[in-house]
């Protein structure tokens, strides 16, 4: 390493001082004036980006950059040094004023479990005004082709959306602010939303989701979504419905879809009959297991696979195997791990039956 | 929405990065937010930087590339006024009039000035409140678990627990 020479004078108690420190530290005495030269230079660098940060002379990133520290280390720094988060009262006051009225929107209704989650673009500024989702020219038309598909009975003019979530339908939208138009909505909103609604079906755990209008199904599903069933998102089931300016013919083939997956849950054969599984043992919840008897195993497919079932209220995933081998026909098995011990006890039977879409519902006796 | 290193660590700190999805926000990263956030620190010293990673794995973090026009912005914006790379790549990707995570107050005032909208971390607990996606005493906790890894004033704290309590009243 190249060096250069720098005679300086020192008092005789800093001499003296640093021979001492020489003595401790087993050094010669230029190298301990290095190395408390190397040691006070990092120090000072330091500590000048902590006095610019104060000063309001450089940010965080900048002043770390500056002191040869990592974020972490600067942001230590300044917690030793006291040096307090820059937010004050008033900046708390004066920026979050702004969201008052920009956050002002219809709440999100969860669905029941297995029930239907609407889902629109964001609410109209009519509709957050009158407390209620779809109260515009398009909305009131929507609510008028849900209770002729069948998803509505006997709605309130003007609180259709409470009779909707009065059956355990939800109600959401894929960004949750007002405008007049998609076309006020950015990119940035839309695709933060699109994570919120991913989140929201994971917990909620519709048996269907049905989207208003293509937006939120393509942000989710991908620009090539078309009307109809339209694949599964976080293992449920999605429907889009037709475009508000459909050919009338496009729309009543659409609907006519929608009519029959939802008659297909609600038929006496499918869901107002319930079956029964084989009596829970200790080995079954050992294995995470459930066993179907024949009769059960209509609900499920008729071909070794894997499948996601809504178990008490709790979408998981499953392996089923109808076993009905070469010999003679065992009971079924729907493998669904140790979550089968949060809903189940020895010696009790489980209630099997099929919700929207044909999902698996499976709940205690 | 664009974050600097800034919240992600106090997120980190606090295992509080719950409070993006309950606020219905995507985190972006930029190249340089996530080095200084998570490549940069030393996993001995700092393990809750795991808690970045982690976050990312579940979908509330995703790290996004600059594109040429956005780069020379954020070169600009750092130089012009400052600030360190990941906070001048927030603000050069951030869409206009949208809102930024960035709890630096040079970065925030730089941000205003731009027409966009700082969002600090300890508006998360109480923008949650307000999505209706967590109630007032759980938000009450989460930012007080913010204020103390921020070392925030406690005027501000004051401030933002009177607008909670006021929003899970109404």
């Amino acid at each position: 390493m190249k060096t250069e020479q720098v005679n300086i004078r020192l008092a005789p108690d800093l001499a003296a001082a640093l021979d001492r420190m020489a003595d401790v530290e087993a050094l010669d005495r230029a190298a301990a004036a290095r190395r408390l030269l190397e040691l006070s230079l990092r120090r000072w660098q330091v500590d000048r980006a902590l006095r610019e940060y104060q000063a309001g002379a450089t940010s965080i990133g900048r002043a770390a950059e500056e002191a040869g520290l990592t974020q972490w280390e600067l942001l230590d720094e300044l917690r030793r040094a006291q040096v307090a988060h820059p937010l004050s009262a008033d900046d708390v006051r004066r920026r979050l004023a702004v969201d008052d009225t920009s956050l002002e929107t219809l709440p999100d209704v969860a669905p029941k479990p297995g029930g239907v989650l609407l889902v629109g673009i964001n609410p109209a500024p009519v509709s957050v005004a009158a407390g209620h989702y779809y109260q515009g020219r398009l909305g009131r038309r929507l609510w008028r082709r849900l209770t002729q598909i069948g998803l509505l009975h006997d709605p309130i003019d003007g609180a259709e959306d409470e009779a909707f979530a009065a059956t355990g339908h939800g109600l959401t939208d894929i960004v949750k602010r007002p405008t007049r138009s998609r076309a006020e909505l950015s990119e940035d909103e839309l695709a933060a939303g699109a994570e919120a609604l991913r989140q929201k079906i994971r917990e909620w755990q519709p048996g269907l989701v049905v989207f208003a209008f293509k937006e939120p199904a393509a942000r989710l599903l991908g620009r090539g979504v078309r009307p109809g069933r339209c694949g599964a998102i976080e293992g449920a089931p999605a429907f889009l419905l037709s475009g508000p300016y459909a050919p009338a013919t496009e729309a009543e083939r659409i609907d006519t879809e929608l009519r029959e997956l939802l008659h297909a849950a609600e038929s006496p054969r499918m869901a107002d009959r319930q079956e029964l599984t084989q009596v829970v043992t200790e080995n079954d919840l050992a294995r995470g297991q459930i066993r179907l008897p024949r009769a059960a195993r209509r609900f499920l497919p008729s071909e070794r696979t894997e499948l996601d079932v809504v178990l008490g209220g709790r979408r998981v995933h499953a392996t089923y195997d109808p076993r009905l081998g070469p010999d003679r026909e065992r009971s079924a098995v729907l493998r669904v791990g140790a979550v089968l011990k949060e809903i189940a006890v020895a010696g009790k039977r489980l209630v099997v039956r099929s919700g929207i879409a044909g999902a698996v519902l499976i709940d205690p006796e | 929405m664009p974050a600097d290193a800034t919240p992600f660590i106090y997120l980190a700190k606090a295992d509080a990065f719950a409070l993006a999805p309950a606020c219905g926000m995507l985190l972006i990263a930029t190249p340089a937010v996530w080095r200084e956030s998570v490549d940069e620190c030393e996993p001995a010293e700092y393990a809750d930087a795991a808690t970045i990673r982690v976050a990312e794995e579940a979908g509330w973090i995703r790290r996004a590339g600059l594109t040429e026009a956005q780069a020379r912005t954020a070169s600009q914006l750092g130089s012009m006024h400052r600030l360190g790379q990941g906070e001048s790549e927030t603000l050069a990707i951030a869409q206009p009039r949208s809102r930024v995570l960035v709890d630096d107050g040079r970065a925030s005032r730089v941000a205003e000035a731009l027409g966009l909208e700082p969002i600090s971390t300890l508006f998360l607990p109480l923008l949650a409140v307000r999505a209706r996606r967590l109630g007032g005493t759980e938000a009450k906790e989460q930012l007080r678990a913010l204020a103390r890894v921020a070392n925030a004033r406690a005027e501000a704290v004051i401030e933002l627990e009177r607008l909670i309590e006021k929003e899970g009243a109404a």
